[in-house]
């Protein structure tokens, strides 16, 4: 069985999760062969593949940088979105899905106040959401500037370091 | 004066001192000053909901809104911006 085929061809969220479920209880049984050592960081990897139960928070968070990497390869795996809105809800609702099963932190609604970090990546908030008059939508988080279009595309930018972290075209006309 | 008028004022004086700012004013009265010195980003948040927030923005850091540093009042954060403009002078000289 290949599990990245599953995962690629999963039609939502919860499939997506069944092939993760899959493809870590398949590395768990593959590290009972290797070394300790290499056992180890197999079981690390699949315990992060490994979704909680809800209420539950992941035994092995992934680091900041990983659950970015994991959220752009979500966003990246949907269809283009064919509005702002719809556009907007999936850079809200995506970050939270991986923040949910990787952060090790429950999501706080409203997030904590300005001067407090809980660990967690939070999506924008609507405070810092401009709908322009072109249908277009531009919010802005900490470090990162996100651009949405009228036609559903996203831009995600790095203001540290100026790169284009995420980029996709919108799905709408097509 | 309204904060966007503070936090203007602020980056005015900060641009005038050779230091590149970016002021972004959101409809709900939210504003954003971004202050660049050198390879740092710092970032001054003002939020009408939550108030003040500072923070300096790093390579690694991902998608968030919440900061290091948090302040009811527009000059507490002010000076907080001002010591780690000068903390990072230190460390640039």
């Amino acid at each position: 069985m290949v599990y990245a085929d599953l995962a690629v061809k999963a039609k939502n969220v919860e499939e997506l999760e069944l092939a993760a479920e899959a493809f870590a209880k398949a590395i768990i049984a593959f590290s009972g062969s290797v070394g300790a050592s290499k056992a180890f960081k197999l079981k690390r990897s699949a315990k992060a593949l490994q979704c909680p139960a809800p209420g539950e928070v992941p035994r092995v968070p992934l680091t900041i940088r990983e659950r970015l990497a994991e959220y752009y390869n979500r966003l990246r795996g949907q269809p283009p979105a064919k509005t702002a809105d719809e556009a907007l809800e999936r850079v809200r609702n995506t970050l939270d899905e991986v923040e949910d099963l990787h952060s090790g932190v429950p999501k706080r609604n409203p997030p904590p106040p300005l001067g407090q970090s809980d660990g967690r990546m939070h999506p924008p908030l609507d405070d810092f959401v401009t709908r322009n008059p072109n249908g277009s939508i531009t919010a802005r988080t900490r470090g990162h500037h996100i651009e949405i279009g009228s036609d559903g595309s996203i831009t995600i930018k790095n203001l540290k370091t100026g790169d284009i972290e995420f980029q996709q075209p919108g799905g709408a006309g097509k | 004066m309204a904060v966007s008028d503070d936090v203007a004022h602020f980056a005015g004086e900060l641009r005038a001192a050779g230091t590149a700012t970016e002021v972004t004013t959101f409809p709900s009265g939210a504003v954003m000053l971004d202050v660049r010195r050198g390879d740092h980003l710092y970032v001054l948040a003002y939020s009408p909901s939550t108030g003040f927030g500072v923070d300096e923005v790093l390579d690694g850091d991902g998608i968030g809104t919440s900061y290091r540093f948090g302040f009811p009042d527009f000059e507490s954060a002010k000076a907080k911006v001002l010591s780690l403009l000068t903390e990072a002078d230190g460390h640039l000289a």
